[in-house]
């Protein structure tokens, strides 16, 4: 007769069963729980018994290991209880500030949290940037900043993003549009032609400064192909995602893109250590800070960043911006994107509040053919999701699912055929068309209505 | 000459680094420094092999002794020209780490140990300074000695609960 092979289960199985015997766990012994995850996605119950510490062999810590193995086969960690009195350094673990929580401690029952080591995407959950290390100018910098971003790509963010740059330099600010959609850059392209993109990229400066090299370079350009109109002092400046490498010189823009979204260790010993998204954050910095001193501070500053679930993305979402814009499809899978999205950052109750209050989603592509019923029904799925999701039950937006300027209120762009395959350099006029004016019209006014006050001219 | 197999059990150098740091600190609180700092090498040296053995590669040879397979031909820099890929002691031994961990490409691997390897804490560090008389051992020195273990041994323990990213 042949042993039956053990019973397993697959990865979000594991998981669902790791975070159930947490739970008995932190009743059971009435101690803080900690549920680890590992790269490979291996789960470890972390017992918080360093007030009063556990036998090791205890029956009921001998049965709650051969349960939790059992149970999260064959994802299990290489120790699958480990006790806090036993850990050399226990604080990594039970104060760490990466944990998340999944419950509360209440009366007898110890609380709950899980702390996940991956690959890539611990930025879509961690705490903002500026909110480690709040100043003033931080804080003005994060809210001048608008993240242009889409779930699913093809939606016509890009050619919005030189819209707004173009609109808001006509009313007299100045514009700064970042290329951060690393993997596919193209804004660039509808701000300026090929000769005048600046020698130099975002992904140059995030591999230079790696390594403490990141002072002089070319970062930032004013865009010609879309001329300010009129009396306005408005400009537009940009800053590519790789540069364009003078006569005779070699641009790898692969081998700098590969090399990229690691968290760094502190460039000099003592100093803290630089996660992508602090290394970002400086890098746009670096963008604006040079528009400063080539003209003046930007009082806006576009981030076009790419579509899907990424890191860079996750990045400009939560830490970066003042204002992100969601751009949108009524369509299954974009909402599905959307609702796996905010189910994550529903995870980090701490700072969900702050950013509900910084996104406004956008109508992208809307055909409404004058049906503005199509719009009412792209509203209701919105508020839907939004409601589910990310409004605290308490929240005036939860009994106003028609209130204008809620968070899941769409901004409408609308749709026009001619708009498809559009060349800007080959017709610089073709923001001036009627037709792509009546387009972006109320996106365009909209979203200037939400920005912050240019700033003062100097004195 | 091939070393004879060892019949003793095979060294746990994750609890032996714990071991002697928990002494370390037990003799700085009595203020043996020389034997604090001499335990804090220790500590540090057992934490450095368990990093090697679980996570770059090295292996036990068949009397105890760890080693690194790949890493037989010395480095042209390295002062012992001859050195056969196995680790000994300290200040060599971090040089024999920090080579180990910058061959790797796994990236994750690389990360968490990069933090601790900017530059040698015991390159000041001799095995046999236990049996020095203790006037140029000052407190900074088995300071330094004490953290650098103590992160070690943390590093090597958080990597065996979430794998190898960064202490961040």
């Amino acid at each position: 007769m042949t042993t039956p092979p053990p019973p397993s289960a697959r990865f979000d199985a594991a998981w669902k069963q790791a975070l159930a015997h947490a739970g008995q766990a932190a009743q059971r012994f009435g101690m803080d729980v900690v549920v680890t995850r590992d790269l490979l996605g291996r789960a470890s119950l972390l017992v918080d018994d360093r007030a009063a510490p556990l036998p090791a062999d205890a029956p009921d810590v001998l049965s709650a290991s051969a349960a939790f193995a059992a149970a999260t086969h064959p994802f299990t960690g290489l120790e699958p209880v480990v006790l806090g009195s036993l850990l050399f350094a226990p604080d990594l673990f039970f104060a760490s500030s990466d944990r998340t929580e999944i419950s509360a401690s209440h009366g007898s029952v110890g609380s709950v949290h899980a702390l996940e080591r991956t690959v890539i995407g611990t930025d879509w959950t961690s705490a903002p940037v500026s909110a480690q290390a709040p100043n003033d100018e931080d804080w003005d910098r994060r809210d001048r900043r608008v993240a242009m971003y889409g779930f699913k790509g093809g939606v016509g963010r890009s050619t919005a993003t030189a819209m707004l740059a173009r609109y808001l330099a006509d009313r007299g600010r100045c514009v700064l549009v970042v290329d951060l959609d690393l993997e596919s850059p193209g804004v660039s392209n509808l701000l300026e032609s090929p000769s005048g993109i600046p020698r130099h990229g975002i992904v140059d400066h995030l591999v230079e400064a790696a390594v403490g090299h990141g002072d002089g370079l070319e970062l930032v350009a004013r865009g010609t192909a879309l001329p300010v109109r009129g009396e306005s002092n408005g400009e537009v400046w940009f800053a590519p995602a790789g540069g364009t490498p003078r006569a005779g010189e070699r641009s790898d823009y692969l081998a700098k893109l590969n090399r990229i979204y690691s968290d760094l260790a502190p460039l000099t010993p003592g100093d803290s250590p630089r996660p992508f998204a602090t290394r970002l954050e400086q890098a746009i910095s670096a963008c604006e800070n040079q528009v400063a001193e080539l003209s003046r501070r930007p009082d806006v500053v576009l981030l076009d960043c790419r579509a899907g679930m990424h890191d860079i993305a996750a990045v400009t979402l939560t830490h970066l911006s003042g204002l992100a814009l969601l751009f949108t499809v009524d369509n299954p899978s974009t909402w599905e994107g959307y609702r796996m999205l905010f189910e994550q950052w529903r995870q980090r109750q701490d700072h969900v509040s702050d950013l509900v209050e910084r996104l406004r989603v956008v109508a992208a592509m809307f055909n409404s053919a004058g049906d503005i019923n199509r719009l009412l029904a792209l509203q209701e799925r919105a508020y839907n999701l939004f409601a589910d999701t990310l409004y605290e039950p308490d929240s005036t937006y939860i009994s106003a699912p028609d209130a204008e300027d809620a968070p899941h209120s769409p901004i409408p762009i609308l749709f026009g055929n001619d708009l498809i395959g559009l060349d800007p350099l080959r017709s610089s006029a073709w923001p001036e068309l009627p037709m792509v004016e009546a387009v972006y019209q109320t996106f365009t006014t909209t979203v200037e209505r939400l920005l912050p006050s240019p700033h003062p001219e100097p004195s | 000459m091939t070393a004879a197999p060892s019949t003793s059990p095979p060294p746990d150098f994750a609890r032996a680094s714990v071991h002697h740091y928990r002494s370390a600190v037990l003799a700085t609180g009595a203020r043996w420094q020389i034997s604090a700092d001499h335990l804090a090498g220790l500590a540090a040296e057992c934490a450095i092999k368990a990093i090697l053995i679980s996570f770059l590669g090295s292996e036990l040879k068949p009397n105890g002794m760890p080693h690194h397979p790949e890493m037989k031909f010395a480095h042209p820099q390295r002062r012992q020209r001859n050195w056969d890929g196995q680790h000994g002691h300290l200040p060599a031994l971090w040089e024999q780490l920090t080579a180990v961990a910058h061959r790797r490409n796994d990236t994750a691997a690389g990360l968490l140990f990069s933090q601790l390897l900017w530059e040698n804490p015991f390159a000041d560090w001799d095995v046999g300074d236990r049996y020095c008389d203790g006037t140029t051992l000052t407190k900074e020195h088995v300071d330094r000695h004490l953290k650098a273990a103590h992160d070690l041994i943390a590093a090597h323990e958080q990597a065996r609960i979430l794998g190898t990213g960064t202490l961040v």
